[in-house]
């Protein structure tokens, strides 16, 4: 079937279904699932349905109630997605909140994020503030700390969580740091986290931590600043 | 019924593999999301797995995954079919179902050449029945038919295939995992299969005929 493009640049309602570029600049109105190659949205749109496709740009603001299935995915402005996430790259530059699970091969965040499932990625890179409800699993997870971070149990191969100078007030007025029940992972570095367990082979506690216990394998550093209440070599 | 369960510092104990592994393997579906069992322990929460079943599938991934890339593996494991088909004459050449299974197959579908992997699942799951004695020939029409009509409801789910006998009859139905079912007295649960592990066993048996094969050629 061939595909057409949908634009909507006023106010409009339109269908779901099949289409090639779906653009939303307006405000509009989508019912049913929709399929197609390129949506942008740049003014506001509500989505009552399944999304498929290729490329997923959001610069305005969006909602949709059911999953989305995209290979890029971008959310510069602000999106809050009810179903689950399945793409290869995401990129949160603006507001994203997932209802669901949030599966991709590479996800950054820039902005701030909330995931209320597990987040399952390959590539995890983070420097804005997320929370998510389930389990962070990924291949390579890095953390810069702008903002609070939460999420409630981390696994993976190598953690590396840093915290870059943040300003004095920033500080002060903002929690800036992760909280973490349980962090697994081969390779873990930790500034300002605070878990109840952290268990790897080599794991190295930087200053700002407050961890209660320590489980590690090989390798185990703790930094003056940090506080550990036990830890123990398996 | 209690399965052994093992904790995850155990198993990585045990099978000699890493935290980072066990993530990997768990992001690519390699290991199930209902075999991490969570419970609370006086350290707190941990994970912990049904014991006969993760140290199987660790041993299996193990052994297979310097042949297999991980996404190979993990479809294999997968309880989706793949869209693997054979043709018959290969079916009863590698000896993945029996001949008379194929037959009776044939008599009630009419003649195929070509087998599709749910009809090889039909085949196999049949043929397992028959060669147990939990099944006579007659009686495979109604595994045919319940998977011909429902079995893409249940596809992808953890399912079971059950048969049931009272007073010589016999009916046969599947069921979603975690369904609770009541019988009448009298009745008699004859069989009872895991569909998933068989989609497994028949994968495996499936690709690996397929490497020896193709060295014959």
């Amino acid at each position: 079937m061939e595909r057409k493009d949908l634009v909507i640049a006023g106010v409009g309602h339109a269908s779901g279904g099949l289409y090639n570029i779906v653009k939303v600049s307006g405000s509009g109105k989508l019912f049913g699932d929709v399929d197609c190659n390129d949506l942008n949205i740049q003014g506001n749109a509500t989505i009552e349905g399944n999304v498929k496709a290729e490329m997923a740009h959001v610069s305005g603001r969006v909602h949709m109630t059911g999953a989305l299935r995209a290979e890029q995915v971008k959310i510069s402005g602000n999106a809050s997605i009810g179903g689950n996430i399945e793409c290869k790259t995401i990129r949160f530059h603006g507001n994203g909140s997932v209802k669901g699970t949030l599966n991709a091969e590479e996800v950054y965040i820039h902005g701030e994020t909330d995931i209320a499932g597990d987040c399952a990625a390959e590539t995890f890179d983070a420097r804005g503030s997320f929370t998510i409800g389930g389990l962070l699993n990924a291949g390579n997870i890095q953390v810069k700390l702008y903002g609070h971070c939460q999420a409630k149990e981390i696994g993976g191969e190598t953690i590396e969580v840093r915290q870059p100078g943040v300003p004095f007030l920033k500080k002060l007025f903002f929690h800036v740091g992760l909280t973490a029940e349980m962090i697994e992972g081969d390779e873990i570095y930790l500034e300002h986290t605070n878990a109840k367990i952290v268990r790897g082979n080599k794991v190295t506690i930087g200053p700002g931590c407050e961890i209660e216990r320590v489980e590690y394998q090989n390798n185990f550093q703790c930094d003056k600043g940090a506080k550990v209440g036990t830890h123990q070599k398996i | 019924m209690e399965q052994e369960l093992i904790s995850k510092k155990e198993l990585l104990e045990l099978t000699d593999i890493s935290y980072g592994q066990l993530y990997r393997w768990k992001r690519k579906k390699l290991i199930p999301e209902e075999w991490f069992i969570r419970k609370s322990t006086f350290t707190g929460q941990e994970t912990f797995f049904p014991k006969e079943k993760i140290l199987a599938r660790i041993e299996k991934i193990k052994q297979m995954k310097d042949d297999l890339s991980l996404d190979e593996l993990a479809s294999m494991f997968s309880p989706n079919p793949t869209t693997i088909s054979l043709h018959k004459d290969d079916v009863i050449k590698r000896n993945i179902v029996s001949e008379v299974a194929l037959h009776f197959y044939m008599e009630q579908k009419g003649e195929q050449h070509v087998l599709s992997f749910e009809q090889l699942l039909q085949l196999y799951i049949f043929d397992r029945l028959l060669q147990t004695g939990e099944m006579s020939l007659g009686e495979g029409k109604s595994v045919f038919d319940v998977f011909e009509r429902h079995y893409t409801k249940v596809q992808g789910k953890s399912c079971e295939l059950l048969v049931v006998r009272k007073m010589g009859i016999s009916t046969c139905l599947l069921a979603t995992n975690g369904s609770e079912l009541y019988f009448e007295d009298g009745a008699k649960v004859v069989a009872r299969l895991h569909v998933p592990s068989c989609i497994e066993e028949l994968k495996i048996k499936v690709t690996e005929g397929m490497d020896k094969w193709s060295e014959k050629i």
